[in-house]
């Protein structure tokens, strides 16, 4: 049990201490974007739990099963083992594309917001949507009030940046579709308004992928 | 010498270099420019005047990735809940729609009614703080009257296309000009809204209508003067100071005329309300090299500027209210220079480049889509018309207004325009002219000028009545000389007749009795309904107010009896003398 | 419907050419089921298989959770009645009614109201006829309804997060009132579970981190719970629940956990916490309570529906079986009905369900293209319920 408080800890000391050396003081120089106190990391920012939980992190990482079971080799808590020991409580590991669903990572994420805990976003992750956007039906039919998420990154060169490039912006594409983390940054790295991954200054986020 | 010759191939293979690159570059950013920076970058920083006074996004006005409206693509305004005056045109063959979709988006700030700032990704009472509130009247506000725009909101399908064959079969139709998801045209077929590179966020070329003629094709538009005219457009009457995009008329195209948006004539999108004006704007003598404007203001003519708002490009010719635009007899999509009309040489009487593609009225009185004929054009008013001319200068013993029944071939006698005649007993001609010749209306009918080479052709105007090429003198005791019948002059030889080679009794009837040649012939033809080849040969067919009749035999009357060439008899009673029965040749 | 079956063929030809086969193969047998329902529609009256595609609970001697899968399936003549097609999400369903984010669901006489956060609005489901429609009032929409709840005194109670209020509506949809403490300056007041008795009302704010009340007699607010300092600091209360014996349940989806208050207002052991052992919870959403005592929980983390007994000791846990059950995606409302709960969906000479379930359980679900599952209790012989045939 001392073992997992001190990974938490350590945890936190990552995404919250840390993450402000990583963060690009250009991305964070913009005063209008930024969180209203210079804030970046987890802490003090609005994923911030640990005034209710105490722990800032658990609320989204749950520790696995083997946590708590004795293990004869204990992991170190800066090495990877440690990391995945707290992989995000995504249920799947994979896109499952049978699921007309979002993928695992936006699911954790829709947990919460999908209108109860926090602010609906569920319209993005409409279940026809997998399927609408492999072609079944007419996008246009549905009813979008969010960006969709779940679908795979296009590849249509005259609308959207190639797909490396993108990724090299900064814009997370897991397994190559769009879900929340592409625009996203739950641990709020760059410490810009909305948790984006980076300023969203004249739409520069937006046309990262999109070439308009 | 060395070095000389390095500089030599440096400052040739140099400039070529440049050359090539900035080519590459012209290329590359001609495939895209960036909605950010363009008018539609509404941010804080944007480049226009109407801009956000603080919003640092771009897209923000438009589209929102979290709390849309719900329409595609993730649409962050609200439509407006407005009812448009929508484009209506007596020959369109689109259903057209109040707008609706992508359209109806492009509205929510175009039509000038909803705030700027006020958008579904932010609470009602909080919308983007503007430099205007709503779109400030301009050319960009299009107001709720749609209806001189051009239209949207309809059905672009073959359907439409096989109903107006003046329109593309949509397959044909560029990918860069998308139809909505029927099929249908919105203000996105024509814009893009996020790519300013060819200005006004058009998706084709403007220069030579390109974007226009990706769906209309006009009949002859191709080869037609409008389209390849190298004049300069200075010096126009009406609008000399507005703008127009390029320099000359084939590169305006299109623009020369019409307006796309808020066109002062609704329908057809014309230029100005007044239909002449939109011919006569250019053809003043400035843009145009002939000057029409003077000639349609002259003593006799077809004066265009008398009538606004009659015509209708659907209108029947031989019902409607009577009146004369430019338009009723040129078709400016396809007038062309290429094949003027030769005053004074027998043709075929087709019609000239400037009349292509204009509707007519045959000689068995049908209404055809193209005329083929110079006549037919002339007949549209000037024959079957209910509204036609019907006064005549001259009381004639046949009276006679429809001018198609005055030429038809099997008439006793005519003037051969619609066909050639049915005898050689025409002496007098003047070479080339035969016999056997055709001619056409514009060979009488025509400008006084129409002989300068460099002055305006055609039946726009002259200072002689009824609109003729030269004078004609109808007028009892008219002194003989070559301008008092100018006009016969120019095909009839006026040694020949005056000779008497034709008629025996001419140049006494004309030179010593002072009696114009109107007198006893009617130019245009007796019509065989009224009249018969006995009587009314040779174009006989007596001026009332000249000819009296004469009693004798079987009673009073004013009569002409064919006798053979050159042969025959006359009673009646002229200048106070009294023929009857008198005869002449042998 | 057939020419609509043509089409959607045509598309899957057009699919299977595509390299995503596996999708295509998804709605194949999604269209085979279309075709299936159709070609019984036109033979005669449905027939749907009342067999339990799972099982789960391993104790025989307690209850047992079956699974019966998409509830769109029993509902008798969904196929000939052409808004329940959208239900199902069938290929030509124009977006209207077809239950995009299905939420809150409850029961209204044999009207299923299902909040659906997509539209949004109240979709009535007629379990009878299998007709859908907007239920509420057309022109006071909610705009994020979380949940529903229909009183004992008849009204329909919608809890809006968007909107901030809890939304009154009467019997038959139409709008009645709005309810929001009018003393909260910071309107911080956000609806999202709620529960009724003894003639209060009471709300899981999720804003203010606690459960209002709301005294429906004397139309105003009483103090909120956890009232005592005693009382569990509650963050997200988005699920709310009596017990027959008046036990008020409170699912914590930050806590994980679901907290207990007696009858008496003694709070007691909670129920589960965040982990992922069995009986342990991600993001319990929200909790409802069968009439024989069961308690069941859905998990949006853990992507299942957990039962546990009265006294809260863990029973089972529905989720995805291979090759029996594809399981849940985000669950979000649960709604437990007695045996009879469902008798609209098993008219005169229809078979019955074998064996016999003595309670329902509906499970709504957000994400899913199977929006509503419907769930079986086996209890056992000698239970708290009596096993009634239907």
């Amino acid at each position: 049990m001392k073992k997992i408080v001190f990974i938490l800890i350590t945890m936190c000391a990552v995404f919250g201490a840390g993450a402000d050396h990583g963060s690009s003081p250009e991305r964070a120089s913009h005063g209008r974007d930024t969180v209203s106190s210079h804030t970046s990391g987890v802490l003090g920012g609005p994923h911030d739990f640990s005034a209710w939980n105490g722990n800032a992190c658990q609320t989204c990482h749950i520790p696995h099963v083997q946590a708590v079971r004795p293990v004869a080799t204990q992991p170190s808590a800066t090495t990877q083992p440690a990391v995945e020991l707290y992989r995000i409580a995504g249920q799947r590991s994979v896109f499952v594309p049978g699921r007309y669903t979002p993928g695992p990572t936006s699911l954790v994420c829709l947990g919460c917001h999908d209108g109860t805990v926090a602010m609906s976003t569920i319209g993005s992750s409409h279940s026809m949507l997998a399927g609408v956007r492999e072609g079944f039906a007419s996008s246009q039919d549905a009813s979008w009030r969010d960006h969709p998420i779940g679908v795979r990154y296009p590849a249509d060169p005259r609308e959207f940046h190639n797909e490396a490039f993108v990724v090299k912006q900064g814009i997370r594409l897991p397994e190559g579709r769009v879900e929340c983390i592409s625009c996203h940054d739950p641990h709020n790295v760059a410490g810009v308004k909305h948790l984006l991954r980076q300023s969203n200054r004249r739409s520069a986020l937006c046309l990262s992928c999109h070439i308009k | 010498m060395n070095t000389n010759k390095t500089i030599c191939v440096v400052g040739a293979v140099l400039p070529a270099m440049i050359l090539a690159s900035v080519a590459l570059a012209q290329q590359s950013g001609a495939m895209r420019q960036s909605v950010v920076g363009s008018p539609h970058d509404l941010s804080a920083s944007g480049p226009g005047r109407i801009h956000a006074l603080d919003e640092e996004q771009v897209c923000i006005f438009c589209h929102a990735p979290h709390h849309a409206t719900g329409q595609f693509p993730l649409w962050n305004r609200f439509m407006p809940p407005t009812h448009y005056r929508i484009y209506q045109s007596s020959t369109t063959d689109a259903r057209i729609d109040q707008p609706y979709g992508p359209s109806k988006m492009c509205l929510s700030c175009h039509d000038g009614s909803l705030a700027l700032g006020l958008v579904s990704s932010r609470p009602p009472n909080d919308p983007i703080a503007m430099t205007y509130r709503t779109i400030p009247p301009g050319r960009s506000n299009l107001t709720r009257d749609l209806s001189d725009d051009h239209p949207i909101c309809f059905r672009y399908d073959r359907a439409l296309a096989i109903r107006d064959r003046q329109l593309k079969n949509p397959d044909l139709v560029t990918q860069e000009l998308p139809l909505g998801k029927h099929g249908d045209m919105h203000c996105t077929t024509c814009h893009d809204p996020h790519n300013n590179r060819l200005g006004n966020f058009l998706r084709e070329p403007q220069v030579r209508s390109t974007l226009c003629l990706s769906c209309h094709q006009m009949k002859g538009w191709d080869i037609g003067a409008h389209a390849r005219s190298n004049a300069a457009v200075h010096g126009r009457a009406v609008d000399p100071r507005e703008v127009l995009p390029y320099h000359t008329v084939a590169d305006n195209a299109c623009t020369n005329c019409h307006k796309v948006h808020g066109a002062e004539q609704p329908e057809r999108l014309l230029r100005f309300r007044r239909e002449e004006q939109n011919c006569l704007n250019c053809h003043n003598g400035s843009v145009a090299r002939t000057n029409i404007a003077g000639e349609v203001r002259k003593r006799s003519g077809h004066m265009v500027e008398l009538y606004t708002g009659i015509h209708d490009a659907a209108e029947d010719p031989r019902l409607n209210q009577r009146h004369v635009e430019c338009v009723d007899c040129h078709n400016p999509h396809a007038a062309t220079v290429d094949r003027p009309n030769v005053i004074g040489q027998p043709s075929l009487g087709a019609v000239s480049g400037a009349t292509r593609f204009v509707s007519g009225v045959d000689r068995a009185g049908v209404n055809v889509e193209n005329a083929r004929f110079e006549y037919e054009i002339c007949f549209k008013c000037h024959a079957d018309a209910t509204t036609r001319p019907r006064v005549t200068d001259i009381p004639r013993v046949i009276q006679q207004t429809n001018t198609r029944l005055e030429f038809q071939t099997n008439n006793p006698s005519f003037h051969p325009v619609i066909g050639p005649r049915n005898n050689n007993e025409v002496v007098s001609l003047i070479p080339p002219w035969r016999p056997s010749s055709i001619m056409r209306c514009t060979d009488c009918h025509n400008s006084d000028q129409a002989d300068n080479a460099f002055a305006a052709q055609g039946p726009h105007g002259s200072i002689h009545t009824p609109l003729l090429i030269d004078n004609y003198s109808t007028r009892d005791f008219t002194t003989e000389s070559p301008q008092a019948y100018a006009l016969c002059y120019r095909c009839h030889d006026r040694n020949s007749i005056l000779g008497d080679q034709s008629f025996p009794f001419h140049s006494r009837h004309i030179v010593r009795g002072r009696t114009p040649c109107s007198a006893c012939h009617d130019a245009h033809g007796i019509s065989r309904t009224q009249g018969n080849s006995t009587n009314h040969s040779n174009l006989i067919n007596f001026d009332r107010s000249i000819v009296q009749p004469a009693t004798g035999g079987l009673g009073s009357r004013i009569v002409f009896e064919d006798r053979g060439p050159r042969r025959g008899s006359c009673t009646l009673t002229c200048h106070g003398v009294v023929h009857v029965n008198f005869q002449y040749g042998n | 419907m057939q020419r609509d079956i043509g089409l959607w063929g045509f598309r899957l030809i057009r699919m299977n050419m595509k390299r995503n086969w596996h999708i295509a193969v998804g709605f194949a047998g999604m269209a085979c089921f279309v075709a299936m329902g159709a070609g019984c529609a036109g033979k005669g009256p449905v027939v749907p298989a009342w067999r339990a595609k799972a099982v789960f609970g391993e104790d025989q001697d307690s209850a047992q959770i079956e699974v019966f899968g998409n509830l769109a399936q029993f509902v008798p003549r969904f196929n000939p009645t052409p808004k329940l097609d959208q239900f199902l999400y069938g290929p030509s369903a124009p977006p209207g009614l077809m239950i995009r984010n299905a939420q809150g669901i409850a029961m209204l006489n044999h009207l299923l109201l299902v909040c659906d956060q997509g539209y949004p609005a109240v979709v009535g489901i007629d379990l009878s006829t299998g007709r859908s429609k907007e239920w509420q009032d057309i022109d006071h929409r909610p705009r994020c309804p979380i949940a529903i709840l229909v009183g004992t005194d008849g009204r329909v109670y919608v809890a809006d997060t968007t909107l901030r209020a809890v939304l009154v509506y009467g019997p038959t949809g139409c709008f009645v009132e709005q309810l929001a403490p009018s003393e909260n300056p910071a309107r911080s007041f956000r609806p999202g579970s709620l529960a009724m008795r003894d003639g209060v009302l009471y709300i899981g704010n999720l804003g203010d981190h606690r459960v209002d009340r709301y005294d429906l007699a004397s139309r105003g607010w009483l103090d909120p719970l956890p009232s005592s300092v005693d009382g569990p600091p509650i963050v997200s209360p988005t699920g709310l629940a009596f017990t027959s014996e008046g036990t008020l349940l409170i699912a914590d989806a930050v806590q994980a956990r679901i907290f207990r208050m007696g009858a008496d207002g003694r709070w007691q052991t909670p129920i589960g916490g965040p982990g992922r052992l069995p009986g342990q919870f991600i993001r319990p959403k929200q909790v409802a309570c069968t009439p024989s005592g069961l308690i069941c929980v859905t998990d949006a983390g853990r992507q299942s529906l957990f039962v546990f007994d009265a006294k809260g000791a863990y029973l089972a846990e529905v989720h995805e079986r291979e090759k029996e059950w594809r399981g849940l995606t985000l669950p979000s409302s649960v709604l437990a009905l007695p045996s009879d709960g469902l008798n609209m969906l098993m008219p005169e000479g229809r078979p019955t369900p074998q064996p016999y379930s003595a309670e329902w359980i509906i499970v709504s679900d957000t994400l899913d293209a199977v929006s509503l599952n419907l769930f079986g209790v086996r209890l056992p012989h000698g239970g708290g319920a009596t096993r009634a045939a239907p």
